[in-house]
Order: C-alpha cells, then structure tokens, then sequence
C-alpha cells in the first residue's frame, strides 16, 4: 500500500513571521504540497532551521492554509521555538507533513462547540471554517489570497498541485452552527479573535481569561457547561491543556454529546515508527502522531 | 571509475554496508511509504529510490525488538532531547513474534530487502522461543540479539553486561539457527571486549556496536527525574565518540564482522565507523531528523568513494588502529 496522501518532504519558503501577542508567533510558509493535503487537526513536523544540534523536529498543527501557503501558530516555550522565533521572512524551513487523523465530526452535527485552550486553539480554526462551510464570506476570502507560492524549491509535479484550489472546498458540512470557546491566561496572550469572529460570528464566540483581563472572567469549561445545558449542541471538539481536555470530555460524557479531542504527546519520527508519542486508550497503546493527534475522549484513559 | 559498495559480513554479502538501527524504523512501512513518494515526485533528486520497492536500496532492514509475547512498554514520558541527542524509555514495546509474523512479515517478504529480526526477550527460553519461531518463516534472513536495551527491568541489558550471560544466549541461539546470528552490546560495561570475546567464542557471526548509552534527565521544576524508570537511552550524535570507541576495540577483540552505529548522520561518520573497524554501519535517530538520511548516506558514500579513488570499501575497514 503505497499511499500518495502520507506526508511528505517540503522545503518552505518563510513568507511572514510575526509576533502575534506574548510569546506566540504566527509562521506562513509556502508550502503547496503539503498545503494543498491538509485535513483540519493535522500538523507538520518542522525542523528547526540552523540548528543542527536539536536534532528533532517540532510538531505544530496547522492553524491555516491558503493557494500554495500554510500558516502555524506557535507559543515560545523552550529552546526550540525560542530559535525558530530568531528565522527570519525569506528563510526556509523543512517540513514533513500533514501528519495524522484529524477531526471527525459526525456527518449529522448542526451544532458544533471548539473549545480552545491557549495555543490548544491553533488546530481548531481550520475546523471552523469547514464546518461553517463555504457559505461563510470570509472563509472563501481566505483562500482566495492574492499570495503567491514561491516557486524555488518546488518541483513541477509539487507545482501542479499547488495551482489546484486546496482541497477545503468540498466542505463537509453546511449550514451547522458553529461556536467557540477560546481560553488564554490574559489578554496579552490572546489571538485569533478576529479570525474566529469572522467565520463563526460574534455572536458564537466567547473569549475567556483566567485572570478576567478581557472577555469572560473564568475558564473556557464553565462555558461547556454551561452550553451543554442551554443548546443542543451535538459535538464538541477540544484542545488545550490536558486537565482542560479531560474535564470537556467528562462534561460530554456525561451529556451524551459527541467529543474529540486533540492531544500533544513528544514526538521523535511524526512517522509512527518510533512509539515515543503513544496514549493510553481502550484499544491499547495508539501512536498519536498517526493514529491521532485527534481521538475520541471515551477512547482515552486520561 | 565504477565504485562496489557492497559488503561481505562472513558468508553474508550486502549490495551496500546499510542498515536502520532497531526500533527507530518500525517494520519499515512508515518510511517506505514516504521514500516511495519521494521517488515518484523526484523531490530529491538524485536519490537511487525504487516507487514499487523503496527499502530494497537497502543492504538489509532491521526491524523492531520482537520478543515471544506482547510488551507492552514503558508508561510515563518516552523521550526528552539533549544536547545533539536524545534519551528514550520505549521500553521495547511491540505485539510479540506472531503478530509480527502475521501483521509485517508478508509485506516484507515483498519488498526485496534482507530482513533482520532484532530479538529480545525476559528470559534465555524468551529468545530461543521467538527464534524458533522465525525459524519457520523463510522472510526472514537473519537475527540480531539486543541483549543491551537499558529500558527493560528483566532481561534486556543483564544478559550483555556479563560475559557467562551473554555466551550462554548467543550460544543457545546459535544452537537454535544457522541463519546469520548477530549480538547487538551495550556500551554501558567497563570493557566491552571482554564481552565481545565471550560472544564470539559461543558462535555468534558478528556484533551490532552500539545499543543506547544510558543516561538520566531531571525534570526541575517538579524536582524529580524525567522517566519513570529513572535510566534511559541516549542515542544520536552526542554518543558517536563512544560507538567508535567500541568499535575499534571489538575490532581489535575479535575476528567477527561489526556493524558500527550510534550518532550516524552524515557520510562522514560512515567513513569514520568503517575506518575505525565496522564492515556495515545502522542508521537510528538520524532518520527521525531527516526520513531520508539512509538514501541520502547511501548516495553520498559513493561519491566519497569516487572522489577518494576507494573501489572496494574493505579497504578503508579497521585502517584507524587503536595503538
Ligand atoms: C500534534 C501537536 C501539535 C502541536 N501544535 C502546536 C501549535 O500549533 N502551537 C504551539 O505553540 N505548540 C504546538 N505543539 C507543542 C509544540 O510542539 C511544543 O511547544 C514545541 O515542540 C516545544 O519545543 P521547544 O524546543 O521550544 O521546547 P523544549 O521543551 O525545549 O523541547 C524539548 C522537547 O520536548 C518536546 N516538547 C516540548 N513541549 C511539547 C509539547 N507541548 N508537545 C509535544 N512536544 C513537546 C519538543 O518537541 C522537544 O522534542 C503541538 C504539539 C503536538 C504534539
Ligand atoms: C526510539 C528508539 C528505539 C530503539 N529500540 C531498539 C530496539 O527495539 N532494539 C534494539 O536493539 N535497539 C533499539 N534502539 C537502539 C538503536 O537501535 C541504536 O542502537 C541506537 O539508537 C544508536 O544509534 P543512533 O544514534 O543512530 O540512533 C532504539 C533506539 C531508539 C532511539
Ligand atoms: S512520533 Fe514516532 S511513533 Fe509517533
């Protein structure tokens, strides 16, 4: 079986970096390949540039795509991002991707619930907008950038492809709700309002802070629980920090909603071979890089 | 200049002195299919890659621990990098020799590579059973004996710190097989020669140099230490110094063809293991930096040799003496 929708090799050209809010860096890079393959919740594996002695790569989900481009959001935390904070626009990074099974709503959800925690909010927002489905203005705006794909590193065959729209249009879904629930410590450290807004609505969209500096004062589970008794929500999908993660899933659980969540594991190949990144399940040990990152929460033993 | 990169481990010759190290390569299906991929978009050019059988450039493929029942591996966290390398506690996780025989086997049996079985196991029975058992299947070309993984409480690497241990393994092994058997040595021994010698007198026909360095990682800020287990595997650049060491030692040990690996990345290291003893060297942590680091080695060894007038690699083999 020699799949040609595995992840593959790219050299991306760095078209924009840029500090975001604290600490966090938005990266787009062209990548047709690999941005013309991306399913919402999967990720790429990026090697650090000039930094030959952090010899693995660091997984970062893609936030977004567009003809030829894909951006990542990423969070400084340690050396690595600290390094590839320092890569200059016009740099080139290595990538490997899309790697992994992304989210799955099932094909009868009317009403979606995100819920984003930090930069657990990063894989979330390509999922908004396909289940907000091509009908949203803004969605399609994004795509339709006027960017175009550096051509330097790329083959003709690469090329070719990154000429065809990105497999976004067939959306999966049309006409359901969508909400979401983004969740920073403050509001220095907020991003993606605008973006959210403008493909869920302001009106479906809840900011909250832990410290109360901006939005709803408070965590983004007491608004699950609170959507889980109001709507009729069918399916809720979550990333953010494990304990977060974990008490979505027990809240909808226990409402009998649908729930996925995306979990971060270290990661040495991003291939499935090495077993670093394994989660305990109910089927046993599974790969998060290729059997995730995304599971089904009663799937989880947290 | 027309340069033969193949190699001679005893009987056993291979089309080039290449191999994966056990464990960083699965059964080879998470790479073959992107090497495979690679070939048909020509995205690395140059690269002698097959689309229909991409791990037949291969000189063999050695696949993950398999041992005679499933183990489950190590909970806790897994691996943490360090400087130029990385620790690991797998803790040889894997779904024992059948489901090996009946998940992987087949499709290896098709991809025109030499297929070495790395084999690890709790008890001297544990071994010679899994062996047995691929006795059975015509797949398999030969066995390596990891009696050196730090990451296994029973088993594992208390076999291949004693000389009486790890002899009577290899020598109830050999008893059990007359397919290639090569016995893969921990570093982590005050002389690995001695070792070295204890093996080869049982009848093993060469060694694998070197399993992981053990190592420790703190975590500080919770004040304790990283892994569950404590100890953990130290593989990738940072421990090259210490594989060529014990290479050139064994060199000097025994009369056995070595397969050299430990911080493999760049064509320079190959030439560096082959002068300082190994006949053929595995390539681990460096394909989770790059997946096509092997085809790369390979492609670049032939130029090294085409630019250093070298026609057959046994001659460089051992030239760096230990005094
Ligand atoms: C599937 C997936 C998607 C991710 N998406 C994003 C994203 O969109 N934005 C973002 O900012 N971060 C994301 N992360 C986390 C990101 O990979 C880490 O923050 C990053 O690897 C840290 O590297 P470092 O060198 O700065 O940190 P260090 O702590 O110095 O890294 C040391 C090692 O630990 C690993 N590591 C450290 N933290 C994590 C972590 N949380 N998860 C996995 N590995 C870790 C590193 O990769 C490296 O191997 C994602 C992780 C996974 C598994
Ligand atoms: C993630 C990982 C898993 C490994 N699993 C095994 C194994 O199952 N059996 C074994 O004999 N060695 C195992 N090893 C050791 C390697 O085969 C090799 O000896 C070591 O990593 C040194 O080579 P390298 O620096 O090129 O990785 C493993 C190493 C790593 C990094
Ligand atoms: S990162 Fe290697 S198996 Fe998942």
């Amino acid at each position: 079986m020699m799949s040609l929708s595995g992840p593959r090799l790219e050299t991306a050209t760095i078209l924009e970096h840029e500090l975001i809010a604290r600490q966090t860096w938005r990266l787009r890079m062209a990548a047709p390949a690999i941005a013309a393959a991306v399913e919402p919740g999967q990720f790429v594996h990026l090697r650090l540039p000039g930094r030959p002695d952090h010899i693995l790569r660091r997984p970062f989900s893609v936030y977004d795509v567009g003809p030829g481009w894909l951006e990542c959001l990423y969070q400084v935390v340690g050396a690595g991002t600290a390094a590839l904070s320092t890569t200059a626009s016009g740099g080139s990074v290595d990538l490997l991707g899309p790697i992994g099974h992304g989210w799955q709503p099932p094909h009868d959800t009317r009403r979606a619930l995100l819920v984003g925690g930090g930069l657990g909010i990063a894989p979330l927002y390509l999922l908004a907008q396909r289940l907000a489905g091509p009908d949203v203005s803004v969605t399609t705006g994004t795509l339709s950038t006027t960017d175009t794909p550096s051509t330097s590193d790329a083959s003709s065959a690469t090329l070719t492809s990154a000429l065809a729209p990105p497999p976004l249009s067939p959306a999966w879904f049309s006409g359901v709700t969508v909400e979401a629930v983004l969740g920073v410590q403050t509001v220095a450290a907020l991003f993606g309002e605008a973006d959210f807004t403008a493909v869920v609505g302001a009106a479906n969209l809840t900011v909250t802070t832990d410290d109360g500096s901006y939005g709803r004062h408070g965590l983004t589970t007491d608004v699950v629980q609170e959507r889980l008794v109001e709507l009729g929500i069918d399916y809720i999908a979550c990333c953010g920090p494990e304990p977060m993660q974990r008490r979505v899933a027990e809240l909808a659980a226990a409402a009998g909603v649908a729930c996925q969540v995306s979990l971060e594991r270290r990661m040495a190949c991003g291939l499935g071979a090495c077993l670093t990144c394994v989660v305990e399940t109910h089927a046993g040990w599974r790969r998060s890089c290729v059997d995730g990152p995304v599971f089904a929460a009663p799937e989880v033993i947290w | 200049m027309t340069v033969d990169l193949s190699v001679q481990l005893g009987d056993w010759s291979w089309r080039n002195p290449f191999t994966v190290a056990s464990g960083t390569f699965a059964a080879g299906r998470p790479y073959a299919d992107l090497w495979s991929q690679t070939a048909t978009t020509g995205s690395a050019d140059s690269l002698a890659l097959s689309q229909a059988a991409p791990l037949s450039c291969l000189g063999a493929l050695t696949t993950k621990g398999v041992s005679r029942q499933p183990w489950l591996g190590n909970t806790g966290l897994r691996m943490t990098e360090t400087a130029s390398g990385m620790l690991n506690s797998i803790g040889l996780q894997n779904p024992g020799v059948e489901a090996f025989c009946r998940d992987d086997l087949p499709w290896l049996a098709r991809q025109q590579v030499p297929v070495i079985v790395n084999v690890s196991g709790h008890s001297e029975a544990d071994y010679v059973a899994v062996i047995e058992r691929l006795e059975q299947e015509p797949a398999v070309s030969a066995y390596e004996l990891n009696i050196s993984c730090p990451n296994v409480d029973c088993g594992g690497m208390s076999f291949g710190v004693d000389p009486v241990a790890a002899g009577r393994i290899t020598a109830l092994s050999r008893a059990a097989t007359d397919r290639p058997l090569i016995v893969k040595l921990t570093p982590n021994v005050t002389d690995i020669t001695v070792i070295a010698r204890a093996v080869e007198a049982a009848g093993a026909d060469a060694l694998s140099l070197i399993n992981t360095v053990a190592g420790l990682a703190i975590d500080r800020r919770r004040r304790q230490l990283v892994f569950e287990r404590g100890v953990a595997g130290l593989s990738g650049p940072a421990i090259k110094p210490i594989a060529l060491y014990a290479v050139a030692r064994c060199h000097q040990a025994v009369n056995l063809p070595l397969i050299g690996m430990g911080g493999i990345s760049q064509v320079e290291d190959v030439v560096d293991f082959i002068l300082a003893g190994a006949t053929a060297v595995a390539v681990g942590t460096a394909t989770f930096t790059d997946p096509l680091t092997v085809p790369r080695l390979i492609r670049d060894l032939g130029q090294w040799c085409q630019d250093q007038g070298v026609t057959s690699l046994s001659e460089l083999v051992g030239v760096a003496q230990l005094p």
